[in-house]
């Protein structure tokens, strides 16, 4: 009899147990009725990209000098550069220049290596297209510019977390003119009370 | 109890490559006893795609890009393991200040990693919550990347001698803010998770690895701590500037898929304590502050010293592999992730031998799942966390 009653009160307990735990584990699972979603509403809310951002690749023509620098820190040699030697100036003369963005990995080599900063990385990331050769930029296409999502009146923008106030985990809270964490540099000297040392 | 004996059929089915709950293209070709595990036979290769061979022909700079790839949740670390090689064989040093950006992307890095473990693996139980928090949290480690880097997972940040960029503006205070925003979140999965009996009376002693067999089978990260064995690479090898920093290898003693989930989640709390210290010591301080003092002092002042460079010298595009070889590892969330490298005297490596944490902690997946139910299979595999990517390369 008693093997019996302490085996119920065994079960008892566990019982007691693991509706405590249930319960504490159901407490953060409610917990977020009283918190926002997070989710970006995209195409109605945008992220701002980075400043890193490596997007699609902009080309200035008048820059390159046809080194081929970025053929060669490239992956797979991917930029097709097409010169000729003029002899006349005795340097070279680009004739065209083009990167296929369906093939392109945006690892940023060729940005980091150009020697002139013919090449950049823009912002833009939406690339679809209904052929994939639309994806091979010549000179032209390479050359244009990206759209900025702060100035599309139909999105409202929203800032990653690396470029939210100091505290600030959400972006949807914030304003996205709101200034971003980190002091300024003039702010950092007029803490430590040095402004203005080094002019004399 | 009286049972009836029955004796059925074995039968041979395929988990996988393309199954829902199997994690990657992995097949396991698995023989059942009804519902008991007879065998299992792991088949790799669905996703081989020839990363040794193809560093075989890729400058450093060139192969970068490609080494992001392997283990596609752990980026930081195959990056590092990338440059670290070269490094050491051609005698290049790093920065104090490029070594301090370097800890804290990887210990980022290694939270990332491991949130996404942890939601993996407790959907493979059954609880999809979790899944869907860790998202939120990793997202955030994401963000904080791509202002640094430039890109979300395929960074492309690691570069011999240093790091590619200096971090921005204003990711200093952000990093704290998200270090100090983890630990109350690791503490709400805990909640969730660690005590649940559902969770515990499903996993307690499941899959036990023995302290020796973990050795035998030469595993390595959280799976060999799990085991018993007190074993970090980050304060056996001293890479990096590890040992600047207070902190605890986390290890357990039971060894089964329990242990391994706390050591993880244990794991994550540290590493959110090592960002915090790394970021309190980074030399120069945060990069806006490194900036007032270099207009300040001038332009001859300690703060243009070699210390606070985030990279030595840019590495040239036909950097040379030195001739010789050796084997360089780091600590990556899955174990221990290490290059054979041969070099000789040419931009391009003669052998680029990669020893991926997964593929040999899967080793023991056959052992660890006979005699188990079917439906164990998969809690097991979860806790090994491995990752096709690097499984197959």
């Amino acid at each position: 009899m008693l093997k019996f009653l302490n085996k119920v009160g065994d079960y008892a307990k566990e019982a007691i147990q693991s509706a405590k735990f249930i319960g504490q584990g159901m407490g953060v699972t409610f917990d977020h009725m009283r918190r926002r979603p997070i989710t970006v509403q995209y195409p109605y809310e945008k992220l701002i990209p980075s400043e890193r951002f490596r997007g699609r690749i902009h080309f200035e023509y008048d820059k390159c000098i046809s080194c081929e620098v970025c053929v060669r820190v490239c992956p797979i040699n991917l930029p097709v550069v097409d010169w000729e030697f003029n002899a006349e100036i005795k340097k070279k003369e680009l004739k065209s220049y083009s990167i296929d963005f369906g093939v392109c990995i945006f690892c940023g080599n060729c940005v980091e290596y150009c020697p002139t900063n013919a090449l950049a990385m823009t912002e833009e990331y939406d690339l679809s297209t209904y052929d994939r050769h639309e994806l091979n930029f010549d000179s032209v296409a390479l050359g244009r510019m990206p759209t900025k999502v702060t100035e599309d009146p139909f999105v409202t923008p929203l800032r990653e977390f690396a470029y939210l106030p100091k505290g600030a985990i959400e972006p949807h809270a914030v304003s996205h003119t709101e200034r971003r964490a980190g002091k300024r540099p003039e702010e950092i000297l007029e803490e430590s009370g040095n402004i203005g040392n080094n002019a004399e | 109890m009286v049972m009836i004996e029955t004796k059925a059929e074995r039968m041979v089915i395929n988990l996988g490559p393309h199954h829902p709950s199997m994690h990657g293209v992995l097949r396991l070709i698995v023989t059942l006893d009804g519902e008991n595990v007879v065998d299992c036979e792991p088949v790799l290769g669905y996703l081989h795609r020839g990363m040794e061979k193809i560093a075989e022909n890729r400058t450093i700079i060139q192969y970068l890009p490609y080494v992001t790839r392997w283990d596609y949740l752990a980026t930081m670390f195959t990056e590092a393991i990338t440059v670290n090689a070269p490094e050491r064989l051609a005698n290049v040093s790093v920065p104090r200040r490029a070594s301090y950006i370097r800890m804290i992307m990887l210990e980022l890095s290694r939270i990332a990693s491991h949130l996404l473990w942890l939601g993996t693996f407790v959907a493979d139980i059954g609880a999809q919550t979790p899944f869907f928090y860790v998202f939120r949290e990793r997202e955030i480690i994401y963000d904080l990347f791509e202002a640094a880097t430039g890109m979300r997972m395929m960074h492309n940040y690691f570069r011999i001698g240093g790091v590619a960029a200096d971090l921005p503006y204003g990711w200093v205070d952000k990093c704290e803010d998200f270090c100090n925003y983890l630990t109350p979140k690791i503490d709400e999965y805990e909640r969730l998770i660690s005590n649940n009996p559902i969770f515990r009376k499903r996993i307690e002693g499941l899959g036990t690895i023995g302290q020796d067999e973990a050795i035998n089978w030469g595993l390595s990260g959280p799976m060999l701590r799990a085991s018993g064995v007190k074993w970090d690479l980050r304060k056996i090898d001293h890479y990096e500037l590890y040992d600047e920093l207070d902190w605890e290898v986390q290890w357990d003693t039971s060894g089964d898929c329990l242990a391994r989930y706390f050591v993880r989640v244990r794991e994550m709390r540290e590493s959110a304590k090592m960002i915090l210290q790394a970021l309190k010591a980074l030399p120069g301080g945060s990069y806006e502050n490194l900036e007032a003092q270099r207009v300040l002092a001038g332009p001859k002042s300690e703060w243009n010293g070699p210390d606070y460079q985030f990279i030595s010298k840019k590495p040239s595009p036909t950097f040379k592999v030195p001739a010789g070889e050796h084997y360089v590892r780091v600590e990556a969330p899955k174990g221990e992730l290490g290059v054979y490298l041969i070099g000789e005297d040419s931009v391009f490596p003669w052998r680029f031998k990669i020893r991926p944490p997964g593929f040999v902690n899967l080793q023991i997946l056959p052992q660890l799942v006979r005699g188990m139910k079917l439906a164990d299979i998969m809690a097991i595999l979860g806790s090994v966390d491995i990752i096709m990517g690097e499984v197959d390369r």
